[in-house]
């Protein structure tokens, strides 16, 4: 086969420092493109991440624009969508006309209202992507080569990033990946068989170094200074996947002050595809032409177009058409007259699904007030399950945990705990054999022939929903587990928190809650987390503030640190006094049965029982409410036993859709509870709570806006980008995932790690489940306030002043409200200004 | 569904003779094999049904979905249950006609049609062999009644009166080959991924089973044929060994599994070379069960890595105290059987092929004595492994006694299965020994090479691919979003 070497054997030492890119230019290109890619998160720990990350420092309208160039995604829905918007007066003229009246007129042509209108009824034309050399050869030889590359680095990839798939893993794990790659590639036959004669040779020539071949390429396919960027990440997003996960694994190092440059190597593999096939197909006469074609059309689009697209103001119209209807809502609250101490204070991660039963709650008495908050309490640990050695982050990806609890069970020192740790790391451990001997080369035909009769059990329990087909690991623990806050050492590591830092994360935890007195009886920290089987995504239906796990270690530890008497005696120099008669209860509210199960109860002082007996009863009021609502929008659940049939649905390994999760999410406030009370948003909204008037030098809100309200704007963006287009940003159809190397999905037989979120998430058939708005933000608080916070964090203002999110405040003097417009700062949010504006400019009144 | 099993049931509890018959309707076969199929179909089908009934909720051709799946269930059935050559071969195309429909549930995702033309040429050259064989059969029995041509077999007079039967033997091997995946023919079953879970799972744990459930439903014919049996029994042993390694180096889950039913249709085939008809039987049976719920929770695997499960590598057995164990596990295993007269006899391939299950128990307790465990669990250890080998013997003595009056077995040990004994009795060890070795010999270039090609299935696909042609650049339209619907 190296007869057919079509590559001079001294190209890859030929000597590319002559014109063109400097060394520097192309390793600069080359990092800015590598931080546009979203990085994406492995499915043990799956948290909602914005597709359009990189692309925060570029406007809606142009990162779609470029979007479009490097990946063929699209950031609007199909016309029909808006057609049919409009058609069902979900969006008015009014907001057709504020949809444009925001944009400047120094932006291009700017349609008039009918023309907008005509452009929602026409189909869209959408421009491909920037061509590759692989699609450039895929198109003259008529072989698909993008997908073979794309097919060849996701299967060498699949094996060098592997987290436990394999048995066999692969020999070059050690060595940086591009070189791991190419010395795989130096042996696979697979490219020579399927027609690419001399690949390996061709591939035995490239630089050893990535960035040697990064450079190599620029000079060999002549890409030009400006548009670098441009093709690295167009290069990039052919294996968008793959790139998010190496960006996964930078955010990880970088948040530990590491370097990594796995992202460049990534790079330098995909470049060396196409420098190769450029070799073995330069000399084709049609190929030369069509790829001479193809990179001026990638020089060309390196001056970027902004376009303000139609498509972009329709989308705005829908926002507006939504903002409008929310607002209208909003007055309708109906704050509480009595100021009387509450029996129970709640706090509620602020994520959706928190908010029907926070509605609920309060429905059953007004002797419940309900708090949001992030669902990690404050809290960054690492939480370390009983048995095991290393824990998770129990925090927001943005953050890096600080503290280390280990799970612990029975008292300190009667040596239960020991005891149970040791049963639980030997039963682990026997599983591992277990499924050692399952997967054993010749032993498995044993396997089969031994235990295979029990699968006819397993299936039928399995059907009947009556087992899990994976047994939890913790099942086996039969005495009560909580988390150990006290230090020691754990594993060689320092476990627990020192008097001084419980204090510390106690105050800051009631501050941000904007908790300084007034305390109930009971004050419930609820966390959240869901309950499905056999769901690779069921992570992603957990707490995102946790993380991706279930937030209950996190909501057990503030409890346990706020019922300490040192801490409170701590806090109350700090100037925060709890009362003796206050008790912080820690709860789990399971999202997908929407059930309420209290943690620690028998640590409840005997004094409060009374109180606990009657929280249990509201709780199980508000439960079943919700429980109701949610059978309204789920078809199969019946009202009657929804109670029983969440149950089941929880517990059915052929579920797709185990819950809605947070589909549907379409705003954040953040402000007194007093602003929403009494008003169904229909659990689409993220509610924080927030009173400027008890933050001292707003830094509270500083916080909110940097963390909680980021947060909110990666789901929010996520649910977005999957449902515009599920087969660029979402992950496409659940029935064909196939869990890669346990940390990803791809669909089908192969191809690249797909990102985002299933199809079944966001659509029931050709139902959307999620209506795609970008989030509007509602803050209350004085203007200065939120502009001073918005010129202080970059990224804060680039969410804002790009328009990936919607900012809204209230006026202090009567409360109206109004939205931030990058280029005209605060205007009233109001439609109807802008139409009749809109009306008169165009002639007709 | 469930009527036809309790009918099953019913009929299975009547020895299998089926009346002569002067209706015009083909006769049905329900002696123990064809009723314990019908069975495990109707189990298997059940649950797949059951569980497509909401996994596939929302998709607008879920209706079709289920239509196609329990048409080829129907089309399984009656092959359980087929009495006559004429229906067993209809039966047999129905169920992989019905079957390619499924595989092209999304016809317009390229890698679905690239499998799905894979898999139909390769079953059409099965149903031709089929075809001849059957018309063989038929001329020389005078008759497509199996049982007919069963008798006539048993009666050692079938091969006599006709030379064809030879012919017959070799293609039903061919078919059998081809029907359950055997290298280098197996790329098809590890490229239908592009269909949803429950059809894996039914492809799997069923249909694969076809070219087992055709060789045991004419082990009477097949045993009077010595070349055919052995050459099963190569293709057999290769395709088992050679997909159990390849197995491991698969990094999805889905791949995984598939590579492993190649391994256990090799062994299964294997088993019927050998002669052992009954283990065969009950390979089939035990698999089906295990691959069914293996692919239906294949989403739960993140839940093993999630709770550690999954195996840590650090944690790999001593080389010297896992030779030893092994060494000894086996000894013990053969002297036993040599005691009790077993060796060498005519369940000596019972007896090597069990040494499977011996070898997977000394892995397992090898591996759990290295970690430490507490020493009352490590006593449920061996509890655990004891039950499993007992449980194992068990289930093949009662295999080899429930079946003595259906299936035949081979009593003749030849030169040929003696060689093929002695060299499974070596390999086995080596391949299990190897599994943890490979790693050592990563430093060496051989070592790393075949990491590399064992990965890519040795290339067999890409070559049987590239001659069915299928590698043509899909239009640009694939990329809408419909096409994953």
């Amino acid at each position: 086969m190296n007869m057919h070497i079509r590559v001079p054997r001294t190209a890859g030492r030929e000597n590319v420092v002559s014109i063109g890119p400097t060394k520097s230019e192309i390793r600069d290109a080359a990092r800015r493109a590598t931080a546009r890619i979203a990085p994406l998160w492995p499915l043990r720990h799956y948290v909602a991440v914005n597709p359009f990350l990189g692309l925060a420092n570029l406007s809606f309208s142009v990162a779609a624009t470029r979007l479009a160039h490097v990946s063929g995604a699209r950031m609007t829905m199909p016309r029909a969508w808006y057609q049919r918007s409009l058609d069902c007066q979900q969006v008015t003229d009014a907001d057709l006309a504020a949809a444009l009246a925001e944009i400047g007129s120094l932006q291009g042509a700017k349609p008039s209202l009918a023309e907008l209108k005509e452009i929602a009824a026409t189909a869209r034309v959408d421009t491909p992507p920037l061509p590759t050399v692989a699609e450039t050869a895929s198109r003259v030889s008529g072989q698909d080569w993008q997908q073979v590359a794309i097919d060849r680095i996701s299967r060498w990839a699949a094996g060098y990033f592997d987290e436990g798939q394999t048995s066999w893993r692969s020999p070059w794990r050690g060595l940086p990946a591009y070189s791991a790659w190419r010395e795989e590639a130096k042996i696979d036959r697979t490219a020579d068989l399927l027609g690419l004669q001399g690949f390996r040779a061709a591939v035995a020539d490239l630089p050893d170094e990535a960035e040697e071949t990064i450079r190599l390429s620029v000079a060999r396919l002549g890409i030009e200074r400006p548009a670098l960027e441009l093709w690295f990440h167009r290069q990039l997003m052919s294996i968008s996947g793959w790139a998010g996960y190496v960006r996964y694994r930078l955010w990880q190092s970088e948040l530990r002050g590491l370097q990594d440059r796995t992202m460049t190597e990534l790079l330098a593999i995909r470049l060396a595809w196409d420098v190769v096939l450029h070799g073995l197909f330069a000399g084709n006469t049609r190929f030369d032409g069509a790829w001479a074609e193809a990179r001026a059309a990638v020089n060309k689009a390196a001056r970027p177009v902004a376009s303000e697209l139609p498509d972009v103001l329709l989308q705005r119209a829908c926002e507006q058409g939504w903002q409008r209807r929310f607002l209208a809502t909003l007055a309708t609250a109906t704050p509480l007259a009595s100021a009387a101490r509450p029996a129970v204070q709640a706090a509620f991660c602020m994520d959706v699904r928190s908010e029907p039963l926070r509605r609920a709650l309060e429905t059953c008495t007004p002797a419940i007030r309900t708090i949001g908050f992030a669902g990690f309490f404050g809290m960054p640990i690492e939480y370390v399950k009983l048995g095991h050695e290393h824990g998770t982050a129990q925090c927001p990806v943005l953050l890096r945990p600080n503290h280390i609890v280990c799970e612990s069970a029975g008292m300190e020192d009667d040596g239960t705990h020991d005891q149970l740790h040791d049963t639980q790391r030997s039963l682990r451990l026997l599983r591992r054999g277990w499924y050692s001997f399952k997967s054993a080369a010749v032993a498995s035909f044993g396997y089969v022939e031994s235990v295979g009769w029990s699968y006819a059990f397993r299936l039928i329990t399995d059907t009947l929903g009556m087992t899990r087909p994976q047994m939890a690991a913790a099942a086996a623990a039969a005495p009560p587990t909580r988390p150990q806050i006290a230090t020691h050492r754990h594993a060689g590591r320092h476990s627990g928190m020192s008097l001084a830092a419980r204090v510390d994360l106690g105050e800051d935890l009631l501050r941000s809650l904007s908790m300084t007195r007034d305390f109930a009886r009971l004050f419930l920290l609820t966390a959240h987390g869901s309950s499905s089987v056999n769901n690779p995504y069921a992570s992603s239906l957990d707490c995102g503030a946790c993380g991706g796990h279930t937030g209950e270690a996190n909501a057990r530890i503030a409890a346990a640190i706020l019922n300490d008497r040192e801490v409170r005696a701590a806090l109350a120099d700090r100037g925060i006094s709890i009362p003796v008669s206050t008790w912080f209860l820690a709860a789990l509210h399971d999202t997908t049965q929407d059930t309420v199960s209290l943690f620690d109860e028998t640590s409840v002082p005997a004094s409060h029982a009374d109180d606990l007996q009657r929280l249990r009863d509201w709780l199980q009021l508000a439960t079943g409410q919700a429980r109701q609502e949610r059978a309204r929008r789920l078809a199969d659940i019946g009202l009657l036993r929804a109670h029983e049939d969440l149950r089941g649905r929880s517990r059915d390994w052929s579920q797709v859709r185990p819950e809605l999760g947070l589909a549907g999410c379409a705003g954040f406030l953040a402000a007194p509870r007093e602003r929403t009370r009494g008003v169904d948003l229909e659990g689409r909204i993220f509610l924080h709570d927030y009173d400027w008037r008890s933050d001292e030098g707003f830094r509270t809100l500083e916080q909110i806006m940097t963390a909680p309200m980021v947060v909110a704007s990666w789901i929010s963006l996520q649910y977005f980008g999957s449902t515009v287009d599920s087969e660029h940003l979402g992950s496409g159809n659940k029935t064909l995932h196939n869990v890669v190397g346990a940390l990803g999905v791809c669909e089908g037989n192969g191809g690249d790690l797909r990102v985002g979120l299933p199809t079944q998430s966001l659509f029931a058939g050709d139902r959307l489940l999620h209506e795609p708005l970008r989030l509007s933000v509602f803050i209350d608080a004085p203007l200065y306030a939120i502009e001073m916070v918005l010129n202080k964090h970059e990224s804060v203002w680039q969410l804002v002043g790009n328009r990936w999110i919607h900012l809204f405040a209230f006026r202090q003097e009567d409360g109206a409200p109004l939205s931030y417009v990058p280029s005209q700062g605060w205007q009233p949010a109001s439609s109807s200004a802008a139409l009749s504006h809109a009306m008169q400019s165009e002639g007709k009144s | 569904m469930l009527l036809v099993a309790l009918l099953a049931v019913v009929a299975s509890t009547v020895p299998d003779a089926a009346p002569a018959n002067d209706s015009p309707l083909p006769t049905l076969r329900l002696d123990l094999l064809g009723t314990s199929m019908l069975l495990m179909i109707s189990l298997v089908g059940f649950v797949v049904t059951e569980f497509s009934r909401r996994y596939l909720e929302g998709d607008p051709r879920h209706g079709a979905f289920v239509g196609y799946l329990c048409l080829t269930l129907a089309s399984a059935c009656t092959l359980a249950v087929a009495g006559t050559l004429g229906l067993f071969w209809l039966a047999w195309v129905g169920t992989s006609l019905s079957l390619q429909r499924l595989l092209l549930f999304y016809p317009k995702r390229p890698l679905a049609r690239r499998a799905a033309t894979q898999e139909f040429c390769i079953a059409r050259v099965g149903d031709l062999a089929l075809l001849a064989a059957f018309l063989l059969l038929a001329r020389a029995a005078g008759s497509d009644e199996l049982e007919t041509i069963i008798g006539l077999a048993r009666a050692g007079s079938l091969a006599a009166a006709d030379s064809g039967v030879a012919l017959a033997c070799w293609l039903i091997v061919l078919t059998a080959v081809l029907k359950s995946a055997q290298f280098p023919l197996h790329g098809w079953l590890t490229e239908v991924m592009e269909t949803p879970t429950p059809v894996s799972a039914l492809l799997h744990a069923g249909i694969v089973n076809g070219g087992g459930f055709l060789v045991l439903r004419l082990a009477d014919v097949l045993i009077t044929a010595n070349g055919p049996l052995h050459a099963l029994a190569l293709a057999g042993a290769i395709t088992a060994i050679v997909g159990s390694v390849i197995m491991l180096t698969q990094s999805t889950i889905k791949e995984t599994l598939a590579w492993s039913t190649i391994s256990q249709m090799g062994f299964m085939l294997l088993q019927c070379g050998l002669g052992v008809f009954p283990l065969a039987w009950l390979h089939i049976l035990m698999h089906s069960l295990y691959k069914a719920h293996a692919f239906l929770s294949a989403g739960s695997v993140v839940e093993l890595a999630k709770d550690e499960w999954m195996p840590d590598l650090r944690l790999r057995p001593r080389l010297p105290s896992l030779l030893i164990d092994m060494a000894l596990a086996l000894g013990v295993y053969l002297l036993a059987g040599w005691v009790l007269g077993v060796l060498p006899d005519e369940h000596a391939a019972a007896l090597v092929l069990g040494s499977s299950t011996v070898l997977g128990l000394t892995l397992f307790l090898t591996q759990s004595r290295q970690q430490r465990l507490l020493p009352p669990l490590f006593s449920r250890t061996l509890i655990l492994v004891a039950a499993a080998g007992l449980f194992c013997f068990a289930l093949q003595a009662g295999a080899l006694w429930v079946m003595r009056s259906t299936l035949p077995l081979k009593t003749a040990v030849e030169p040929f299965d003696l060689a093929m004994l002695a060299a499974l009795l070596a390999v086995f060890p080596v391949i299990t020994i190897a599994q943890y070795l490979l790693p050592v010999w990563y430093g060496t270039p051989f070592g790393r090479s075949l990491r590399v090609h064992l990965a890519n299935g040795l290339y067999m696909n890409h070559i049987v691919n590239r001659l069915f042609g299928a590698l043509k650049r899909t239009p640009p339209q694939q990329f809408t979003r419909e096409s994953s619907r």
